[in-house]
């Protein structure tokens, strides 16, 4: 499996997807022009780690704000982990930072735990 | 709609609305209103609060206005998701229309409610395309837009149609347009209008600017012009280009074959797409309609065509399907295999592959995929729902893709529920572009606007409506004067009562006292007339491109003998209960039978076959066992079957390969029934021989049985009627079988008498009984090692015996000088007939007494010498015998296969008379298992005397046995022609037609 680096703009995240720490980082704000292209490579990458168990695996995302379109493609993502983690083939866990005054990205983080069957933390920073 | 639902719309309602500009009252209003039309009043205010509470949730304070928040978002996902647990795709569409509709209702479009829709349509898994029109539909404006977007039906007035040009549908009287947008996946309408004032759907008002769903059977009214929801569909459908269909019946009048008119000036054109209802009283002949449209009833009194081919025609056959009221199944399959041998029958250029994918595909389209490895079982055995059943049948049909459907009273005892789920299905098959014509009875309001036309009956055959189904109510209201003449449905719960139109046109006139009499107010003429007057027959548009027909190819006749046997057997062997009875049955009798008569007459000693005084008993029953069982194991076959026989029919299947399947699979049955038959009781009485000999007369039986249960089977109309015949048929067998009474104690007008009289000869049981007691007693282990001795003694020692000293004793008392002429004749047979050594033959004409006297005794002593010499012949030979195998083999031998009561009913050793008279020549009356000199061409009997050990055909001597054989397997082939083609049941029915 490769590394997944994607640096970080004004309106897309840092995507920093490192097989060998078995992390998959998400960082800054995320309001791109076209989602789903932006997002396919993520995807893409999922697919791969479904196909290679290695082991356990943390997504840590540290986003500022997400626009509805991201909302749905995050979604995806993290149903996608959900099937990795309980089709046994990785172990996952979410570790979701946020700002602790913000109260609607805490909110909205705990409505995606909700969302999805994952172990799942929510961490204010 | 739940409250779960409805909550979770009020906080969409409220993430939607607090976009951007925080909200507007327009949204409020839209969300009263909205809530008004789902809920009670009070209720109301409990909804209302919530949307209020969310849309005036607080910000967070990092939050940034010009954004949706990230909570909304997420909520918004988290609703979406629920939604998407409970509702249908239809049930979605419904909802993004309503949330569309929400996001354009304000002036300024906000593009962060519009990204929110994108978003919602996304998880809702909503189609890009119907997104798009779904959206589009919403967003356009102003006229510019409707008319500008294609994906739209639109209807114009004059003007408007000049400006916007050939996409459009120019309609009279429009002043603005309506335009209309189908979601396919949904399969719903949705409806808007411009610049139109005053405009109605089903009868209420509705508003501009608003966007409706148009349900099925709906009609949409301006001032001066009206649209029916079938119209547009049908507009859209034409513009899609699916190839049209055109169906023409055209009935000036149709006769019964008693002569009666059964319908009259009847004229159908329909195009695909349409579901078309048929209703009327009892007796109105709705059914009758059906099955003259659809070619099951075969006529040349009327004219029907399908694309310009008649109905009549394979081309037509093979695009036409019919559901009659009853089941098509076979009970003991499994939905799947119904649908798999049936999809087998239909189409011989399909693949195994091809079949397995159009079975599946039809069973998940039905609804049936879960249940497809159930057992279908009969209507009182129940294993799948009536409705699942209805649904089984409709799939039947539908593997054969037919582009029109005749259905006959689909909804006949189902629940309430199972009727509109099958009368949906018909409707959605009608949406995708079939013709169905539906007779249908008492139909619910529901049921009954599902239907894009109605055509009704009145008694006699005559029409009396044709058109828009809601019309029909209005339109024999306003003939009758009736007030609310122009409501065709409840204004508040859109209902429509058809049974109103009955109520209409069979309202019985009242007499000065009040009461109402049998007559009718107005008669099935009179609405006729009106019918005439008022309404337009259609014509067919012979301009458009028809869709070219092609017919199919049906399995060749082996192929379908080989499916009709596999799907036979399955179904056999699924039913234990039968398998189990068909196969026991034989051997539990035939031990039953074979243990109680195992009794010997010897005085107590141990038990010997020779002794048993049963075994012409037991041999008899045999031939009945097999004749009975083989009747009623087969009894059932094609009557069960009459109603798949009669659609097989319409498929042009062949009739021959069907009953050679039924046949054939009861050969094999009856093969090894009559094996387990004879194997059990023989080896239990003791009968060591010929085994093979007995196996193969007993099937033969079986299969006479088996042939013969398949005749009553398809000739009589029930199922009692079938098994109360089969004692009228096996008794007579019994009696004239000829071991249960002599023919010779026979009333001597039934024939008989010392030979077999006629009627005997049509018993199978007589020819059966024949051959098994000759060969038991010429083949048998003991006398077959003396046989042609004892042939030739018997033959000589019954003329020194008693036919030599009879005539001596009418010469004696003759009193003429002539021998009389009994004498004369036989002996004139006696010196030339075929055993005689040639140098004793002579030709004898006429004889004086002393000459007869001198021939008598000539013959008398010719045998004499004969006798003596074969007799000591017989005991060298028996004592040659018993030194190469011993006394006690020989003995053996005869103990065990030699039995005496066959010996003494073979050679009817107890008759009283050994000789008598008949044609004025001495015949003899026992020892016929010897005799040969009926081979003899002079001889008077031929072939009527019974337990002969060879017969003559054609030239030919064959023994008793094969004869026999052949026999009744004439008999077993002259039956099976009859069945092929119905003869009995064609008797039957001449003479019931005769009667009426």
């Amino acid at each position: 499996m490769e590394k997944l680096f994607i640096a970080k703009t004004e309106d897309t995240p840092e995507i920093d997807f490192c097989p060998d720490a078995k992390e998959m980082k998400i960082t800054g704000r995320s309001l791109p022009e076209d989602v789903t292209t932006f997002y396919a490579p993520v995807l893409e990458w999922l697919d791969v780690l479904e196909e290679t168990p290695s082991g356990h695996f943390k997504l840590i995302v540290n986003l500022e704000y997400f626009n509805t379109a991201s909302s749905k493609l995050i979604l995806d993502i993290l149903m996608r982990l959900e099937d990795i983690h309980t089709g046994g083939s990785n172990t996952i866990e979410i570790i979701w930072n946020y700002d602790q005054r913000d109260t609607d990205m805490e909110e909205a983080a705990e409505e995606y735990s909700e969302l999805v069957e994952v172990p799942f933390t929510i961490v204010g920073i | 709609m739940s409250e779960e639902i409805l909550k979770a719309l009020m906080q969409l309602f409220a993430i939607l609305s607090k976009q951007d500009d925080g909200g507007q009252t327009i949204h409020d209003d839209y969300v009263k209103e909205f809530l008004l039309s789902q809920i009670s009043r009070d209720r109301f205010e409990f909804y209302y609060e919530q949307y209020i509470e969310y849309k005036n949730q607080e910000p967070s304070p990092t939050g940034d206005a010009s954004r949706t928040s990230v909570k909304d978002s997420v909520r918004t996902l988290s609703i979406c998701k629920k939604i998407n647990k409970t509702l249908s795709q239809k049930q979605k569409s419904i909802v993004l229309v309503r949330i569309a509709e929400f996001v354009y209702i304000t002036e300024e479009i906000s593009q962060l409610r519009l990204e929110l829709l994108k978003t919602i349509g996304d998880v809702f898994k909503i189609e890009k395309e119907e997104f798009r029109s779904i959206h589009a539909f919403s967003a356009a404006r102003d006229n510019a837009a409707v008319l500008s977007d294609t994906s739209f039906q639109r209807y114009v007035d004059r003007t408007l149609y000049a400006e916007a040009g050939e996409d459009c549908i120019q309609k009279e009287g429009l002043q603005g347009i309506l335009y209309f947008c189908w979601v396919e996946s949904a399969g719903i309408l949705l409806f808007r209008f411009r610049n139109e004032s005053n405009v109605n759907l089903n009868g209420l008002q509705i508003k501009e600017g608003k966007t409706y769903v148009v349900s099925d059977g709906a009609t949409i009214r301006t001032p001066k012009a009206s649209i029916f929801h079938s119209e547009v569909l049908s507009d859209l459908r034409k513009r899609d280009k699916v190839e049209n269909i055109l169906f023409h019946g055209s009935i000036e009048s149709y006769k019964f074959p008693n002569g009666k008119v059964a319908l009259r000036g009847i004229e159908i054109v329909e195009e695909s797409g349409t579901l078309f209802g048929i209703m009327g009283g009892s007796g109105a002949g709705k059914t009758t309609l059906l099955n003259v449209l659809s070619g099951l009833d075969p006529t040349d009194q009327v004219k029907v065509t399908l694309n310009g081919f008649p109905v009549s025609s394979s081309e037509s056959k093979a695009n036409i399907g019919y559901i009659p009221q009853d089941d098509l199944l076979m009970e003991e399959l499994t939905v799947y295999q119904n649908l798999f041998f049936n999809a087998k029958l239909i189409n011989a250029s399909w693949s195994k592959e091809e079949l397995d994918q159009r079975v599946e595909k039809v069973l998940r389209d039905l609804g049936l995929y879960e249940i497809r490895n159930i057992q279908v079982g009969s209507p009182l055995n129940k294993k799948i729902s009536g409705g699942q059943r209805k649904r089984l049948n409709i799939a039947l049909e539908l593997l054969r893709e037919p582009l029109v459907l005749f259905v006959d009273e689909p909804t006949s005892g189902l629940s309430s529920k199972d009727s509109e789920n099958v009368m949906n299905l018909l409707k959605q098959l009608a949406q995708t572009g079939k013709l169905i014509f539906v007779v249908i009875h008492q139909p619910s309001s529901e049921i009954y606007k599902l239907f894009d036309k109605m055509f009704i009956l009145d008694v006699g055959g005559f029409p009396v409506y044709y058109g828009n189904p809601i019309e029909a109510v209005i339109y024999f209201k306003t003939l009758t004067h009736q007030i609310n003449q122009e409501i065709g449905e409840c204004g508040t719960c859109g209902n429509v009562n058809p049974e109103q139109i009955f109520d209409t046109l069979e309202d019985k006139a009242i007499d000065d006292f009040g009461n109402y009499t049998q007559t009718r107010k107005i008669s099935p003429e009179q609405w006729n007339e009106f019918f005439k007057e008022r309404i337009v027959p259609p014509v067919s548009d012979t301009s458009k491109p028809l869709e070219k027909l092609t017919s199919v190819r049906i399995p060749g006749r082996i192929r379908q003998f080989a499916i009709f046997f596999k799907r036979d057997l399955l179904s056999r062997l699924r039913d234990k209960q039968y398998v189990l009875i068909a196969i026991l049955e034989a051997p539990v009798l035939a031990a039953l039978l074979s243990f109680i008569i195992r009794s010997s007459s010897n005085g107590g000693k141990s038990y010997t076959f020779a002794s048993n005084q049963n075994i012409p008993a037991y041999i008899f029953m045999l031939v009945i066992v097999a004749l009975f069982v083989g009747l009623s194991i087969s009894a059932e076959e094609i009557f069960k079957d009459q109603k798949i026989i009669k659609r097989e029919k319409f498929l042009r299947l062949s009739r021959v390969s069907y009953l050679k399947s039924k046949f054939t699979y009861l050969m094999i049955l009856s093969l090894l029934q009559s094996f387990l038959l004879c194997a059990v009781g023989n080896s239990i009485i003791g009968l060591q021989d010929n085994f093979l000999y007995y196996w193969i007369l007993i099937f033969s039986v079986f299969v006479f049985g088996n042939v013969l249960g398949l005749l009553l089977s398809s000739s009589f109309k029930s199922i009692v009627t079938i098994y109360v015949i089969i004692p009228l048929i096996v008794i007579p067998q019994m009696i004239l079988g000829g071991a249960m009474f002599k023919f010779e104690n026979l009333n001597p007008s039934v024939g008989g008498g010392n030979t077999v009289p006629v009627i005997s000869k049509g018993m199978v049981s007589n020819w059966a009984y024949e051959a098994a007691m000759v060969k038991q007693f010429t083949s048998n282990a003991y006398e077959s090692r003396i046989y042609e001795y004892e042939q030739l003694i018997s033959e000589y020692n019954y003329r020194t015996s008693y036919l030599l000293p009879y005539l001596e004793d009418l010469l004696t008392n003759e009193s003429a000088s002539a021998a009389s002429d009994t004498v004369t004749n036989t002996l004139r047979f006696e010196f030339s007939r075929r055993y005689l050594p040639e140098e004793k033959k002579r030709k004898i004409e006429k004889l004086s007494v002393e000459e007869a006297q001198v021939l008598v005794e000539e013959l008398k002593e010719f045998y004499q010498d004969r006798q003596n010499e074969l007799s000591r012949l017989k005991d060298e030979h028996l004592m040659v015998l018993e030194e190469k195998l011993g006394n006690d083999q020989l003995a053996a031998e005869k103990n065990g296969s030699d039995n005496e009561d066959i010996s003494e009913i073979v050679q009817n050793t107890t008759t009283k008379n050994r000789y008598f008279v008949q044609n004025n020549t001495v015949f003899q009356n026992y020892d016929f298992v010897f005799m040969r000199d009926h081979l003899d061409p002079a001889f008077q009997l031929k072939g009527n005397l019974m337990y002969v050990p060879v017969k003559a055909a054609f030239g030919q001597t064959i023994p008793t046995f094969w004869y026999n054989v052949i026999v009744i397997w004439l008999f077993i082939f002259a039956t099976f022609i009859a069945l092929y083609f119905d003869i009995l049941k064609r008797i039957m029915e001449i003479k019931l037609f005769k009667r009426n």
